[in-house]
């Protein structure tokens, strides 16, 4: 019998920072933000809002519901066929979402890691996920995340200073990128990258003041805007527009103009080794999440269960796009899917939950 | 956790561990690449030269050496290949090679000046896409072949050619002799829509060879490869090249590169020599830095680009030969009003030159970006178009602070 734990509202949103901003790592983050072209830092600042204005009334409602999870939600809303159609797509999206993040991985691998041997990343990649997906849970996964956190940060902060040097703060002229209008228009579907929040909705029942649940929101996604928006601002000043846009792994090369003297140049070298750890919580965090809901929605006693099929599901996925431009390319048409899923399908519910709250209240 | 959980965590980690370093690779299996010279050559094809250190003492026979290196003995090899990209010269380069060649080692990229006049973007390109070759190393523009500056560097004060090359550009940065700049500005600069890029210029020095110095052929600052010097290594590193897109248009000689890195407020102390105004045919030379940012105003003028410049020096007198004690305010003043109308000329010369280059490494594109709504605007604006057109009023002012040790003529009688 597992040890008993029990989070506060404050470990979930260092978790749910850790999960979000892992993804900057990977090139398909800054791909979405292509259209934002120089404005892409403000692109995600709007987003982040946007992002927990779409999460809060969700947040709210589901802190209220008996087993305090978004599919409890769809249960209390439309009974167990809606909870298994919650957890068939929510889960579905974070499953897709894994398998193109593996394979980004692989691919990040196989590029700059293990230029010889790229299916021993790819298999370190996955006995990672399995480690903690399948054995870890959520609140070993939470405190993980928490613990990893300010590691994260440290790194991530030390490449932005490190490259400060190199840019040019000119360069981010145009400030509204496309302009206005079409930054407004394009901005949506930014907020896809905030679409691993589901994450949260996944853990809500272990928390320990569920009625907090949105500050683990709040903190998340403000936390993670104001932080891809510094990556985007420096990133831009580095490699100005349009030449950011075609570096595959951005993190990455900015990491590599970092001159820590001859003793310390290989600075990189050091990114690489934090980048395995965010990956294997982010994924570890998202499989986690999809095997949760699946395994509530059809009732399993343990999520366990769940995780072996979905991990070899997002394998399997993980080797549908033929190249990394595509594997890319497909990550940014899911934009619209996740931000459906991910924000529009759990708003629905709330407001179905609660019309028929009213309705029933009223009869 | 249960002892059969451990016992598969601990086969997992087992798993990760086993595939370990199979493909490694050894220190003494590396051939150690530290510059890298890239030529277009008579036949039109791509020729690539690489200096490798050579480290006999350091190992034998693959294992380390049993007694302390005497690293007075490092020297260096210069070897060159041709093919199509640079990537496959290096693969010819290593057919004659017992070791391993790649580009992680390199310290710094020389391109040939036929290269550069066709286009550097897709060598750059290359380059930048290599998981090895880093956008920190040293970038600089030849004149004449990157091939001669490799082979006939001589280390003067050193020990081994790759320490010579990066302590010359160390030289020509700390003295602003030459821009010090890397291969990623270079990108980052040819990327940007809104300047040009440029790059520090190394050259050899033919008459450089004999000793004493050869006569200087005119008062002005000379070019890269006519420095007015005498033995020592014949490659010098002074200068500034200049491109217009990714083409190399021209060369700026040390005068003017003061006078570009004071325009992009990137010049630290540097040191000019220019008439002493009370004495015509005597110099006076100082060190002098910038007082603050230039300052700039960018406006339209009949529809044409304008810009205001005001750039503020502070100068220290390290020789006035005339006599003159420019301590007093009233020859303070006349100096300073000299030394100020000699700087402008020479950003004059300097913008004049640029012009006839159609080339804007100031970046003066950058200070109309901020005033287009969006990138789409300021694309179809296309600046390039309108670098003809700019205007620039430049106005300068020298504060004289110091003069050395000695406060007063140069009299000891």
């Amino acid at each position: 019998m597992a040890r008993e734990i029990r989070y506060g509202s404050w470990s979930l949103a260092a978790a749910g920072l850790t999960v979000l901003f892992a993804q900057a790592f990977h090139p398909s983050m800054l791909g979405v933000l292509w259209a934002a072209e120089t404005a892409g830092w403000l692109a995600l600042l709007l987003a982040g809002l946007l992002a927990f204005a779409l999460f809060w009334p969700v947040a709210v409602q589901v802190a209220r519901v008996p087993g305090s999870s978004l599919i409890s939600l769809a249960r209390e809303t439309g009974g167990r066929p809606t909870a298994v159609a919650t957890a068939l797509l929510a889960g579905g999206l974070l499953v897709y979402h894994s398998g193109l993040v593996l394979r980004e991985a692989s691919e990040m691998a196989v590029t700059l890691v293990y230029p010889h041997t790229p299916q021993t990343f790819a298999m370190v990649a996955l006995v990672i996920c399995v480690l903690y997906g399948a054995l870890g849970g959520i609140d070993a996964m939470v405190l993980l995340c928490r613990s990893f956190l300010p590691v994260l940060l440290l790194v991530t902060v030390g490449i932005l200073f490190g490259t400060l040097g190199w840019g040019e703060i000119r360069y981010l002229l145009p400030l509204w990128g496309p302009g206005p209008g079409l930054l407004l228009a394009r901005t949506p579907l930014v907020v896809a990258i905030y679409s691993p929040l589901l994450f949260l909705l996944a853990g809500a029942s272990r928390l320990h003041d569920r009625q907090h649940l949105w500050r683990a929101g709040l903190v998340a996604t403000v936390g993670v805007a104001l932080l891809f928006a510094a990556v985007k601002v420096v990133l831009v000043m580095t490699f100005p527009y349009p030449l950011g846009s075609t570096i595959a792994f951005p993190l990455h090369a900015l990491a590599r103009l970092v001159i820590g003297g001859r003793f310390f140049e290989r600075i990189e070298s050091l990114w690489l080794f934090f980048w395995v750890y965010a990956t294997a919580c982010h994924l570890g965090a998202v499989l986690h999440a999809s095997a949760a809901m699946y395994a509530e929605a059809v009732g399993f006693p343990s999520h366990r269960t769940a995780v072996l099929p979905l991990l070899l599901t997002a394998g399997t996925i993980a080797l549908f796009p033929p190249d990394i431009g595509r594997a890319i390319a497909w990550h940014v048409k899911l934009a619209p899917v996740a931000l459906g899923i991910a924000f529009g399908l759990p708003f629905l519910l709330v407001v179905v939950h609660l019309i028929r709250g009213r309705v029933s209240n009223g009869g | 956790m249960g002892k059969k959980h451990r016992l598969g965590v601990l086969l997992l980690l087992g798993v990760m561990l086993l595939p370990g370093c199979w493909d490694r690779m050894e220190v003494e299996d590396m051939a150690y690449m530290v510059a890298l010279g890239v030529d277009r050559d008579e036949e039109g094809e791509l020729m690539v030269t690489v200096m490798v250190a050579t480290t006999p003492e350091l190992t034998a026979g693959g294992v380390p050496a049993p007694v302390k290196p005497d690293y007075s003995r490092l020297s260096a090899k210069v070897l060159t290949a041709r093919g199509n990209t640079i990537t496959e010269a290096l693969y010819v380069i290593n057919g004659g090679l017992t070791r391993r060649l790649d580009l992680r080692q390199v310290r710094a990229v020389i391109v040939g000046e036929g290269l550069a006049r066709e286009g550097l973007e897709a060598y750059v390109m290359e380059l930048t896409r290599s998981p090895w070759a880093r956008g920190n190393v040293f970038f600089a523009q030849a004149r004449g072949r990157a091939y001669d500056v490799l082979a006939r560097i001589e280390p003067v004060a050193e020990v081994n050619p790759p320490k010579m090359i990066e302590g010359l550009i160390i030289q020509g940065k700390s003295l602003h002799l030459a821009p010090p700049l890397r291969m990623h500005h270079f990108l980052a600069r040819h990327a940007a829509n809104g300047g040009d890029p440029y790059l520090p210029a190394m050259a050899m020095n033919a008459e450089a060879t004999g000793s004493p110095a050869e006569p200087r052929v005119s008062d002005e600052s000379a070019l890269p490869g006519e420095l007015p010097r005498g033995g020592g290594s014949p490659v010098e590193y002074a200068g500034t090249a200049i491109f217009s897109s990714d083409r190399l248009v021209g060369f700026l000689n040390v005068d003017q590169t003061q006078m570009l890195l004071a325009l992009r407020g990137e010049m630290g102390k540097a040191y000019t020599t220019f008439p002493d105004p009370d004495h015509p045919e005597k110099k006076v030379t100082m060190r002098f830095h910038m007082e603050n940012m230039p300052k700039y105003t960018a406006t339209f003028r009949n529809g044409k680009p304008h810009v205001r410049v005001r750039l503020l020096f502070e100068g220290e007198v390290l020789a006035a030969p005339g006599g003159t004690d420019y301590s007093v305010p009233e020859a303070r003043v006349r100096l300073e009003e000299a030394a100020s109308k000699y700087a402008r000329e020479r950003i004059h010369g300097l913008l004049e030159r640029l012009e006839e280059w159609e080339a804007d490494p100031v970046g003066f594109g950058h200070l109309y970006r901020g005033r287009f709504m969006s990138w789409q605007a300021w694309e179809s604006y296309d600046w390039r178009t309108h670098v003809d057109d700019l205007t620039v009023d430049v106005e300068t002012e020298m504060r004289i602070r110091r003069h050395g040790l000695v406060v007063g003529p140069d009299q000891i009688s």
